[in-house]
This record gives C-alpha cells, sequence and structure tokens, in this order.
C-alpha cells in the first residue's frame, strides 16, 4: 500500500512542532543560522534539515497575509532523484517512501540537480545527498512519521495516500463551501502523485512550488532520445567531415 | 520588503572540478576520434600522429581523477560500476568510460613497440586494428556527446530545457581534440592543413548548434527568467566573449584569412573551456 500525507496549509499555525519533531526522530544536528528579518528560520532545508516550515508572505491591499507552509521531500511517484542516480543509491519502499542509503551513495551530487523541487542536499558530516526519508523506519513498523505525529493542528495528516486524497477532497470542499476561491489542491497528479499532497489557500507558485514541475527529462526519455539524436546526426556530419579533410589525396597515392 | 522575497543564495552543486572534466574528458574522445578517423582515411600515419591515442588514454585518466575527486565520497566511484541505468546519462557515462578507456588501452598496445606489443598481438587475434580504432570512434563520440547529455538530465533550465547541449560539447570536443593534435604536430604539415579544414567545419557546426541552442532557449521554450544569466554579466562575457566569439569566430577568421597560424588552435582550446564554464555556472544561479 502506498502512504501519502496532507499537508494542509490552512491549518498550519507554524508551531514548527514537526521541524523539531524531524531533527529529533531521525538525529538530525541543529545548525546555527543566521537572523535575517523573519520568524522563519532556518531559510532552507539542508543536509541536517530535512523538514522545514516556510514562512510566506503576500501583500494583499493594505495589509501582509502570513502563512505557514510545511514540506520536505514529497517522494514523487515517478522520482526524478531515483531515476538518474547513478549507483542506486535511492530506492523506494514498498509503502511509497523514497530514500537514500547513506552506504551506497557516493556523494555524485546528480540527485540535487534532478529534484524539481530542490529537496536533496549535501550532509556535510557525513558527505552524502541526504533528504527526508519519510520516517521509512516509522511507517514500515506501523507509525506515522515523526512529523506527522507531533503536528498538534491536524495540519499534517498521514495514512493511505487515498485516505489522504480523501481528507484533502473533503477540506477542500469545506473550503469551497465557505466561499474560498484561491485554494489549490497540489500533487494528486503530478510527477506520478506526489506521496505529500498539499492544500493551499493559494496558487502554487505563491508557496514557491512549480506549478507544473518537470523532472529531469531522463525520466520521461524524451531528452535522452532527442539529445542522442541531434547527437548523432552531428557525428555522422564530422564523420563525413573527417573523411572529406583526412581522404588520400590522389597525388599521395601516386 | 517581504521577508519571503528575499533571494537565497543558490548553492553550486558542480563547480570548477566538474568543469574541467567535461573539457578534458571531451577533448579526450575528440582526440580519440581525430587520430583514428586519421588513420582510417588518411592510411598510415606517422608514429608521432599516433602518439594521440596515448594522449586520449592519459586525458581520460586525468578527467577520470577529476570526476573522483569531486565526489564527496571519492573512495565510493565503484559504487557506480555496480549499477546500469540505461537512462541515466551518469552510469551509462560511467561505462562510457571504463569501455573507451579499455580501447584506448588496446590501441595503444597494438602500436606499441616496447613491453605491450605481445599484448596488443594477443588483442589482434580477436580483431582486426581496424575495427578496434572503429569501435574507438564510435566510442570517443560518445564520450565527448555524454559530457552534455549529463547536463541536460536534470531540472536546471539551461541545461535541460534544449535538445542541444550533448551535440554542442560532442562538436566542441572534436574541435578541442584537432587543435590539441594540431598544437602538438606542427611540424606535420599534411595533418595542419587537412586538420584545419575539419575544424573550421567543426566550428561552423559549432556556431550553428550554438545558434539553435541561443534561439531554442530564448524563442522555442518561453521566457525563462533564469537564461539572462548566461546571456548578462560574467557568464554573458565568458559564453559569448570568450566561448563564441574568441572560441569560434576569431578562429574561423583566422583559418580562412590569416596563414596557419598555432594562435587559432589555442583560441578553440580557450573558448571551449569558458564555454563549459558559462554554461555550467550559469545554469545553477537562481
Amino acid at each position: 500500500m502506498r502512504f501519502g500525507m496532507l499537508n494542509d496549509v490552512t491549518r498550519c499555525t507554524g508551531c514548527r512542532s514537526c521541524q523539531v519533531a524531524c531533527k529529533q526522530w531521525n538525529d538530525r544536528k541543529a545548525e546555527e543560522t543566521k537572523n535575517l528579518g523573519s520568524y522563519e528560520n532556518p531559510f532552507n532545508l539542508s543536509g541536517n534539515t530535512w523538514k522545514r516550515v516556510k514562512f510566506v508572505e503576500k501583500e494583499e491591499g493594505d495589509y501582509a497575509k502570513w502563512s505557514f507552509f510545511s514540506y520536505q521531500c514529497n517522494h514523487c511517484g515517478d522520482a526524478g532523484c531515483m531515476a538518474v542516480c547513478p549507483a542506486n543509491a535511492i530506492k523506494r519502499s514498498r509503502n511509497g517512501a523514497v530514500y537514500i542509503d547513506e552506504k551506497i551513495c557516493t556523494g555524485c551530487k546528480y540527485c540535487l540537480q534532478a529534484c524539481p523541487f530542490h529537496i536533496p542536499h549535501t550532509d556535510e558530516e557525513k558527505k552524502v545527498s541526504s533528504k527526508c526519508t519519510f520516517c521509512v523506519d516509522r511507517i514500515s513498523n506501523g507509525l506515522p512519521p515523526a512529523c506527522a505525529k507531533a503536528c498538534p493542528t491536524g495540519a499534517i495528516v498521514f495514512g493511505s495516500r487515498d485516505y489522504v486524497l480523501a481528507v484533502a477532497r473533503e477540506r477542500a470542499s469545506i473550503l469551497a463551501e465557505r466561499g474560498e476561491k484561491k485554494f489549490t489542491m497540489y500533487g494528486e497528479n503530478i510527477l506520478g502523485g506526489l506521496g505529500v499532497i498539499y492544500l493551499l489557500p493559494d496558487s502554487p507558485e505563491v508557496y514557491g512550488l512549480p506549478e507544473k514541475p518537470k523532472n529531469p527529462p531522463a525520466v520521461n526519455f524524451v531528452n535522452v532520445f532527442s539529445n542522442s539524436f541531434v547527437s548523432l546526426i552531428v557525428a555522422l556530419l564530422i564523420t563525413i567531415g573527417a573523411y572529406a579533410s583526412f581522404k588520400k589525396e590522389d597525388k599521395d597515392a601516386r | 520588503m517581504l521577508a519571503s522575497r528575499r533571494r537565497i543564495k543558490m548553492h553550486v552543486n558542480w563547480g570548477l572540478l566538474v568543469v574541467l572534466y567535461l573539457f578534458i574528458a571531451g577533448m579526450a574522445g575528440g582526440i580519440y576520434f581525430t587520430t583514428a578517423m586519421y588513420e582510417f582515411f588518411n592510411g598510415a600515419i606517422n608514429e608521432k600522429m599516433k602518439k594521440g591515442y596515448l594522449y586520449a588514454f592519459f586525458l581520460l585518466i586525468i578527467a577520470v581523477v577529476l570526476l573522483i575527486l569531486d565526489l564527496e565520497r571519492p573512495a565510493r566511484f565503484m559504487h557506480m560500476m555496480f549499477a546500469y541505468k540505461f537512462f541515466s546519462p551518469m552510469s551509462m557515462g560511467s561505462w562510457g568510460l571504463f569501455f573507451f578507456g579499455l580501447n584506448a588501452f588496446i590501441t595503444i598496445s597494438i602500436n606499441s613497440k616496447g613491453a605491450l606489443k605481445p599484448l596488443g598481438e594477443l588483442f589482434l587475434k580477436f580483431l582486426p586494428y581496424k575495427a578496434y580504432i572503429l569501435v574507438g570512434s564510435a566510442l570517443a563520440i560518445f564520450l565527448s556527446a555524454y559530457t552534455g547529455v549529463l547536463l541536460s538530465e536534470t531540472t536546471i533550465t539551461i541545461w535541460a530545457s534544449t535538445p542541444f547541449l550533448g551535440s554542442l560539447f560532442l562538436i566542441s570536443g572534436v574541435s578541442c581534440g584537432v587543435c590539441f593534435l594540431m598544437l602538438l604536430n606542427k611540424d606535420n604539415d599534411d595533418f595542419i592543413k587537412k586538420g584545419k579544414m575539419l575544424d573550421n567545419m567543426c566550428l561552423i557546426l559549432e556556431l550553428t548548434i550554438i545558434l539553435f541552442f541561443v534561439l531554442a532557449l530564448t524563442i522555442g521554450y518561453g521566457p525563462y527568467p533564469e537564461i539572462k544569466n548566461l546571456f548578462s554579466g560574467l557568464y554573458g562575457f565568458l559564453f559569448i566573449g570568450l566561448g563564441v566569439v574568441v572560441g569560434a569566430i576569431l578562429p574561423i577568421l583566422m583559418n580562412v584569412f590569416g596563414k596557419i597560424s598555432l594562435a587559432s588552435p589555442v583560441l578553440v582550446l580557450i573558448g571551449a573551456f569558458f564555454l563549459r564554464y558559462a554554461i555550467v555556472f550559469a545554469g545553477q544561479i537562481k
């Protein structure tokens, strides 16, 4: 059964207990950060921060609308990071968690370049790529991920992906009944269906999520073929050019 | 300004070592291909020209060392050889490097007059010499092209939005190979004359591909804000100024209008390096 998680931005209060629970369960070290003028901290994911609450401010007339967006690896159905990993260090568990096997990872950083959400980072201590594991050790033993367990408001919901989608649809219908017009349910069908579904009060771009995220073309085979096809034509032209340039001249033959 | 709008500086994941790797590996492929084609089409070649196979092999070793050093866990590079993934260019590239190196070694041993000669004779029992250099040429083409395809299989807009990066790095690698051999065989008038002809063809083809690449980025695929990094500022200067003007246009003009000069191959090599430098770095800046 594929598990899923709902991140309901409309219910998140920005308490960051998910962030702390993630650090605690996964034994991730705290990092020294700088105050950049916001309560948001840290300002980005890292090798030691796999889950983060982004504080999103949006100007609406004279007011700034403030919402809290909890995010981590989306455990894509078509995971680009997994497709390009040259050492097969990125794996998918039977319940849908995409995780990095630190014992195999070479630290080539190809997954960092391939993720459309820029999620994996380098663990500077272990020198390997690092990201949320969906608490694969917990969910494989019947427990919810640490972040879902710690969330006090029900903003993070964990369960089978079908259950999570049902909850998301139900909450979306409540928002629609309230007259909310801008909300978005994000992740149901993109990239093979994300393992993490977002209920957003606004368009995905407001939260830094690409509206139509694209995996590295390798996953779709398109660019490998188109690049290879153009390269083959060029290779043919060079070979013809080499023949025209290097062919033995008649006077040499004589 | 709202805090959430503050720009976070993007960490450059692939830096100078990767640029050097792409440049040297591409050139190694180009050197092997040029030497093999010269030998294949021109008939017998002198011993000095045959050293092209040796240069290609040693440059490949340097490239592989650079690649391994760039890994966060260099001691684990062998893990890439335990996996084979057809649609991961890095996985395919690892095998490509291995087979290209193996074939270059076979070619060197067949041409050897020293300690490797018995080994070379053994290899000749399996396949004729020309078969080895043709297979090597195909692997050389693969090696040079893969360095571009490697970049294109990511989510970096400048690298992944067009189908031209593989062919651009391929033609640039062959051009570098020709120029490298011209510099080391300056007393070989026949090769200098013919090499200049091939180099001109490569540079014209390279300019054509660059044109398609730029058009595809700016027109065909919509206005990506990231692409301005490649056409303005430092990387714009490196890409257009050094990569295109100094590395391609100037050498063509020198080859066509000037007398045979070794300045032109030097410019091509400089241009090819900065072309890769600009594309790799500009792509990673948000």
